[in-house]
């Protein structure tokens, strides 16, 4: 079964067209890289998924069901399924580390005592490569690096079926970056979430994508395995390619 | 003249939707209720933290209307009237609109700058992802907080403003303090005090209403929020203008109306 199908989706901001006639799929446990140059629509894209955005035309199908025009009571149960990292932290500076991560499982109920809550924050922090001491710290104290991982763990804490990443190892050291991208690989391999990932980070695409779709002009141009993209002649995707090939070598 | 009626339409429409957002709040407050301890907090952020700024400005608002007003009212030997006419004055029309005004600077603008830079960070779209509805969360606590705190902060204006003209008229103008205060209830009705808190009471909203308006629907990265600002704080200054000539206008007719006490 697919768990996300957008079907020639087109959005526009006034004159400017951002999305033309996108279409992807996501199945079920699969993690799928979205590439493309910067102000493509990348982010605009995954917040369609979730209803952040409402497409101009086009059907975004989750487990095949449609979601276009839905109402914002129906939403919640979707985004309980399907989370959302965003390309900015977007933690709350008012509150702790403790709380933001703890932000949906309060909204959700699904921590039945506080020591279960901290319990619960501590190991999603752990997955992202984080210690529980830095629980009791506010978002502005932090690197935007940290910030980013506080954001992450805060988008587990939930347990969503699908993760929709925008940018999650940009700007991160690189302990960091393989603990995200392991983090990914093994949600998806053992507990069968599937993920969308909107990269830069064509070593981390190549390694850890079932398909890398490549968007330009709102549509995707070209996608497949990461050894059919490495092969590609499509000029955008080889210009994509060729930085990560020259650095493999480097590896070898 | 194309651009007269451009302009027009566009006030009334973004007023219309600052009431539609007004509403929205109103009805999320009523039925989700609002978390005190969220409410006390962000009452000390734009309240507590404006508070200096607003007795100074207070205080001069005062005592700049007993000098003033000193002046003419030496033309025609009536200085004993001063403290009588500054006093009424200073609460029921430049003290309310001066205050705001500087209010509208601090507690406004913060407001409006804070929510949109939430906005434009996706602080707003996160807390929607993760099962929270951001106008109950983020807008309601902040939207009262800068309700109530901008009327605190006026009444304590006035009061001081109140207390600058009776200091500058002691120190400055020769006018005893004593005989001073002594005419302020002779000109200075319940009717005046009523007016004053009523303005306040509703640049108090105005403020509050659209800054965190302008600031929940900004849009465009950092520029989008000093667009807001910058929107927020014009449309804020003229209504305030607007209605304060409407408050007041109003005030007398009902006073008129109703013939309650003297002006
Ligand atoms: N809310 C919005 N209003 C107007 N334009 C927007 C909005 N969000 C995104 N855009 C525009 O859409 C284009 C794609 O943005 P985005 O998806 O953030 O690009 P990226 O692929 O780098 O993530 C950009 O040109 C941006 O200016
Ligand atoms: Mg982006």
């Amino acid at each position: 079964m697919s768990h996300i199908r957008l079907e020639n989706l087109r959005k526009s901001f006034g004159p400017k067209r951002v999305l033309d006639g996108l279409s992807l799929e996501v199945r079920s446990g699969e993690i799928v890289f979205v590439i493309g140059k910067s102000g493509t629509g990348k982010s605009v894209l995954l917040k369609h998924i979730v209803g952040l955005m409402q497409p101009d035309a086009g059907e975004i199908y989750f487990e095949g069901e449609p979601l276009c025009g839905k109402a914002e009571s129906e939403w919640y149960r979707i985004r309980r399924q399907c989370g959302m990292v965003f390309q900015h932290p977007a933690l709350l500076d008012s509150l702790s580390v403790l709380e933001n991560v703890a932000f949906g499982l309060r909204a959700h109920r699904l921590a039945k005592s506080e020591s279960e809550l901290r319990e619960a924050v501590a190991a999603k922090l752990a997955a992202v490569n984080l210690g529980a001491d830095i629980m009791d710290r506010f978002p502005p104290e932090l690197s935007f690096a940290v910030q980013k991982r506080v954001s992450l763990a805060r988008t587990l804490a939930i347990a969503p079926d699908v993760l929709l990443f925008d940018e999650p190892t940009t700007a991160q050291d690189p302990v960091a970056t393989r603990a995200i991208n392991e983090l990914i690989h093994r949600l998806s391999r053992t507990l069968g979430v599937s993920s969308l990932v909107v990269s830069h980070d064509m070593h981390c695409a190549l390694a850890i994508a079932d398909r890398i779709v490549m968007l330009d002009g709102g549509k995707a141009v070209a996608q497949g395995s990461p050894q059919e993209m490495l092969e590609s002649k499509h000029p955008l995707v080889a210009g994509f390619m060729k930085e990560a090939k020259e650095r493999l070598f480097e590896v070898d | 003249m194309k651009w007269i009626r451009e302009l027009a339409t566009n006030w009334i429409s973004d007023l219309g939707a600052s009431a539609m957002f007004a509403w929205e709040s109103l009805n999320i407050g009523v039925r989700r209720g609002v978390r005190f301890g969220s409410l006390i907090d962000q009452m000390y952020h734009v309240g507590v933290k404006s508070l200096p700024t607003t007795l100074i400005a207070g205080g001069f608002v005062g005592a700049i209307l007993a000098i003033q007003l000193n002046v003419q009212l030496r033309d025609y030997g009536a200085q004993a009237v001063l403290g009588g006419l500054a006093t009424s004055t200073t609460i029921r029309n430049i003290g309310p609109v001066l205050i705001a005004f500087m209010l509208s600077g601090k507690v406004g603008a913060y407001t409006a700058a804070e929510l949109g830079s939430m906005r434009v960070t996706d602080q707003m779209d996160a807390v929607r992802c993760l099962g929270a509805n951001p106008m109950e969360f983020i807008v309601v606590p902040r939207l009262l907080a800068v309700i109530l705190s901008s009327f605190c902060l006026l009444v304590i204006g006035l009061m001081v403003g109140i207390a600058g003209g009776i200091v500058i008229s002691q120190l400055v103008l020769s006018i005893n303090a004593v005989e001073y205060v002594q005419k302020i209830p002779r000109y200075v009705s319940l009717w005046s005090v009523g007016t004053g808190m009523a303005k306040s009471l509703v640049f108090g909203i105005v403020i509050g209403v659209i800054c965190c308006y302008r600031g929940y629907t900004a849009s465009g990265g950092a520029a989008g929020v000093g667009r807001a600002v910058r929107q927020a704080a014009v449309e804020v200054l003229v209504l305030i203008i607007v209605l304060d000539f409407t408050l007041s206008s109003l005030s007398e007719f009902l006073h008129a109306f109703l013939r309650v006490g003297q002006l």
